[in-house]
């Protein structure tokens, strides 16, 4: 997400749409980062977030002249145009797959399971870890969008209330409702999947 | 006294809120309810903080910036060829064209070819015939021999008419005939025209031709009967 301002972005990419790939690596190299995250935390496909990060810099190429630095900053723009590709990606696929633990792409998004061993006394914890993630993962992909994307900004960007408010234009007290709804459904779906197992175990 | 219901509201956003926050924690020491509630929520919060930190080190694949950057290179402003040559400069260089065809047209018009009478007169035209084609033959050394004879008494008929021909002093080697020429009759009825070919025409000549070399032009000397036909050819030097 748009954390800090960056100096001379009309310069840069006023250099970009003339070709320059120096200045277009500037702009490119300092966004796509959180535009892939919040694509792949909204969407649940790396292959998605993939596709929906290219749009946005391809729209930004083809159209500089609809940014204009007067009324903001160049990520929250990028930002606009990454949501808007977001949810006409949950319109057409409101039901997204769920990440797959062995996939080659979700391995991407979640690093390497050297990595995770690395972290984890026992190979029987990091398994239960890595499950329990995976189920939170899951369950925040199958909030309502609006809540999961006050989460996805306010716990898994870990943006302010207020930044939050800002991207998506609305009001403080909104995105505070949301993310206690939010949580109330994440309890729930946790607590149903905590409760599964145990029954099937205990017949 | 806060109720359940009120600390429910607050969420567990209620320590950042220090009008409240008295309140909540008077409540949570009397509810255990709401006490399990606050270490659900911290328990979520430690699962969510635990997923933000695994997807951290996501970003777009390279082959996102590469097809980017293609997208990018694209976008170069192509030079455009109008801009190579100076506007002011087409005006002069097209009356300069034409005036330089004009000038060509009229003096090469003196050199049409045509069929001449005298043999000698016919030694000096050079028309300006570029290629010439004719069908495979085969050389016959009794022919050309009659057809070199017959050619040196129309040369030797040249030079006390015209001295100054250049074609003269310029032809060697013996003439060859053409496949289908008919045989020769009289030495005062032929004529001797010099055309300019390229090497890859002599090839139908039935001559070998070096591929290399066969744009280059070279001159010909044709032997041309009463009927207007050529009847042989040999290779000026």
């Amino acid at each position: 997400m748009p954390k800090t301002p960056h100096v001379g972005e009309d310069e840069l990419l006023r250099r970009a749409v003339r070709g320059d790939e120096d200045a277009f690596l500037e702009i490119y190299r300092a966004h796509q980062a959180s535009l892939y995250r919040y694509a792949v935390r909204m969407s649940g496909s790396p292959w998605a977030a993939e596709e929906i990060v290219q749009e946005v810099f391809l729209t930004l190429l083809r159209a500089p002249s609809k940014f204009d630095s007067a009324r903001g900053l160049l990520g929250a723009y990028l930002f606009g145009i990454a949501r808007n590709r977001v949810l006409k990606h949950l319109e057409r696929a409101p039901r997204e797959v769920p990440l797959e633990p062995d996939s080659e792409a979700n391995a991407e998004v979640h690093g390497s399971q050297a990595d995770k061993l690395a972290h984890m006394q026992t190979p029987a914890a990091w398994a239960e870890r890595s499950q329990l993630t995976e189920h939170v993962h899951e369950a925040v992909l199958r909030l309502p969008p609006d809540f999961r994307e006050a989460v996805v900004l306010c716990e898994l960007e870990e943006l302010s209330y207020k930044e939050a408010a800002r991207l998506l234009d609305c009001p403080i007290g909104t995105i505070r409702s949301r993310l206690h709804r939010a949580r109330a459904l994440l309890l729930a779906k946790l607590e149903m999947w905590r409760s599964v197992p145990r029954r099937a175990t205990a017949r | 006294m806060m109720t359940c219901q009120e600390f429910e509201s607050l969420g567990p956003d209620f320590e950042r809120r220090p009008v409240s926050r008295a309140a909540a924690e008077e409540h949570l020491r009397s509810c255990p309810r709401c006490s399990a509630l606050l270490g659900s929520w911290k328990d979520l919060d430690g699962e969510l903080r635990a997923l933000a930190r695994e997807t951290s080190s996501a970003a777009a694949p390279l082959r996102v910036e590469l097809a980017l950057r293609e997208a990018v290179r694209g976008l170069r402003p192509q030079p455009r060829a109008g801009r190579l040559v100076p506007v002011w400069l087409l005006g002069p260089a097209a009356t300069a064209a034409v005036a330089f065809f004009a000038a060509w047209y009229v003096l090469r018009a003196p050199h049409a070819p045509q069929k001449l009478a005298n043999p000698s007169s016919s030694l000096a035209a050079q028309p300006p015939v570029d290629r010439y084609a004719v069908t495979n033959n085969k050389v016959d050394p009794a022919a050309s021999e009659e057809l070199s004879q017959k050619a040196s008494g129309a040369q030797k008929q040249g030079p006390r008419r015209n001295p100054s021909a250049p074609a003269a002093k310029d032809s060697a080697g013996e003439f060859l005939a053409l496949p289908y020429a008919l045989p020769v009759t009289s030495a005062d009825d032929a004529s001797v025209i010099r055309v300019r070919l390229q090497r890859a025409a002599l090839g139908a000549f039935g001559l070998p031709v070096n591929e290399e070399r066969a744009a280059e032009w070279v001159m010909v000397d044709l032997l041309i009967g009463a009927d207007g036909q050529p009847e042989a050819f040999r290779l000026a030097r």
